[in-house]
């Protein structure tokens, strides 16, 4: 059966729409967590899903119209800021503001960065808001490919972020 | 019917191999996730999926313990069998009495030419609301669905499904790899 079609080459314009599905894994000193994760974004809303190996669904994180919701276990919670919801229910978070523009290669429009590039013009390095992200995979070589393995690290946090599929929008 | 044919599955095929197809669906039946390999199961509790795509994942049940070895993540997460299994889609396909003490069993209206059963598991602790499985017509299990509590599911569909192979028990030993993160008991 067809997949969807798969993008490879981030999109021009500024913040817009993607679709992943991959892989998170977070590690804090002993604390290990990992899980499926397919992430929709729109320039006003975010789907986040956390899947179990089976692919069932075991969290569901949205972030649109100025509030923040995660549902898992069967309840809801709420919140202003969607990071500090995941933090409070799940016991660790993603720089969600800041990842929806780093998980395509691009620094986030507010507050300085510095970016080191191989060769061919994609990003190694990226650090900003106290992050170093490293991307050690692309979907292509061109400057514009879109990153499948991203390392973001910050005092004692590690976050690995796979990505397997892009999907075209 | 569908639960004679899944009793019958049961005594019948102590241990099976086939490839599968797992593809999640969002309620608007929009596909989230598309992933394949293959699975090999004796009963009771012994099991081996594993996933080759998108990723390479290895799935081990060794009679005791639950492994799941993501080689990409080099990370190893286990846990005890029983509450692993308990209600489990595993323990559907490789346990032995436990399938009627996790979950409750009912016929249900048959559909694509297959018949159809839906197992509830009794135990809340687990991430399924229900669980279909469809028997063809020669009793050999054809499809899986997994409804999870967001009304997404999961659909397993089993191809060249082999009874009785001759399996070595050394596919269902898993010992984690040197320098790989494990997690959990």
């Amino acid at each position: 059966c067809a997949t969807a079609p798969v993008a490879v080459h981030r999109q021009a314009q500024a913040d817009a729409p993607f679709t992943f599905n991959g892989r998170v894994a977070v590690k804090q000193g002993e604390q290990r967590d990992s899980a499926g994760m397919r992430w929709v974004h729109r320039s006003d809303e975010d789907e986040i899903l956390l899947l179990a190996p089976l692919g069932q669904t075991v969290a569901r994180i949205h972030r649109g119209a100025g509030e923040a919701t995660l549902d898992a276990s069967g309840k809801h919670h709420a919140a202003q800021d969607v990071e500090g919801l995941m933090q409070q229910v799940l016991g660790w978070q993603l720089p969600l503001s800041d990842l929806r523009y780093w998980v395509t290669a691009v620094p986030a429009p507010d507050g300085e960065f510095d970016i080191e590039r191989d060769a061919n013009g994609q990003v190694k390095v990226l650090r900003q808001q106290g992050w170093e992200i490293s991307y050690s995979r692309y979907a292509a070589m061109a400057a514009d490919a879109l990153p499948l393995r991203l390392k973001l690290q910050r005092d004692g946090v590690q976050v690995l972020l796979l990505i397997d599929e892009w999907e075209a929008q | 019917a569908a639960t004679d044919k899944l009793k019958s599955f049961i005594a019948g095929t102590r241990s099976a191999q086939a490839g599968f197809t797992q593809e999640v669906l969002d309620k608007s039946g929009k596909r989230i996730q598309l992933a394949s390999g293959t699975m090999q199961f004796v009963r009771p509790g012994k099991f081996r999926w594993v996933y080759q795509k998108p990723y390479e994942q290895l799935i081990v049940g060794d009679g005791k313990k639950f492994w799941l070895y993501d080689i990409d993540l080099n990370q190893v997460t286990v846990k005890k069998l029983d509450a692993a299994l308990g209600s489990s889609p595993a323990a559907l396909l490789s346990g032995d009495n436990e399938i009627e003490r996790g979950f409750v069993l009912k016929d249900i209206e048959g559909r694509d030419g297959l018949e159809w059963l839906q197992a509830t598991p009794k135990s809340n602790e687990t991430t399924f609301e229900k669980i279909l499985m469809a028997f063809d017509a020669r009793s050999e299990l054809a499809v899986m669905e997994l409804y999870d509590a967001f009304g997404h599911h999961t659909v397993l569909r089993f191809t060249e499904l082999k009874n009785n192979p001759a399996l070595p028990s050394k596919l269902f030993h898993f010992v984690p790899p040197e320098g790989a993160d494990v997690l959990g008991e």
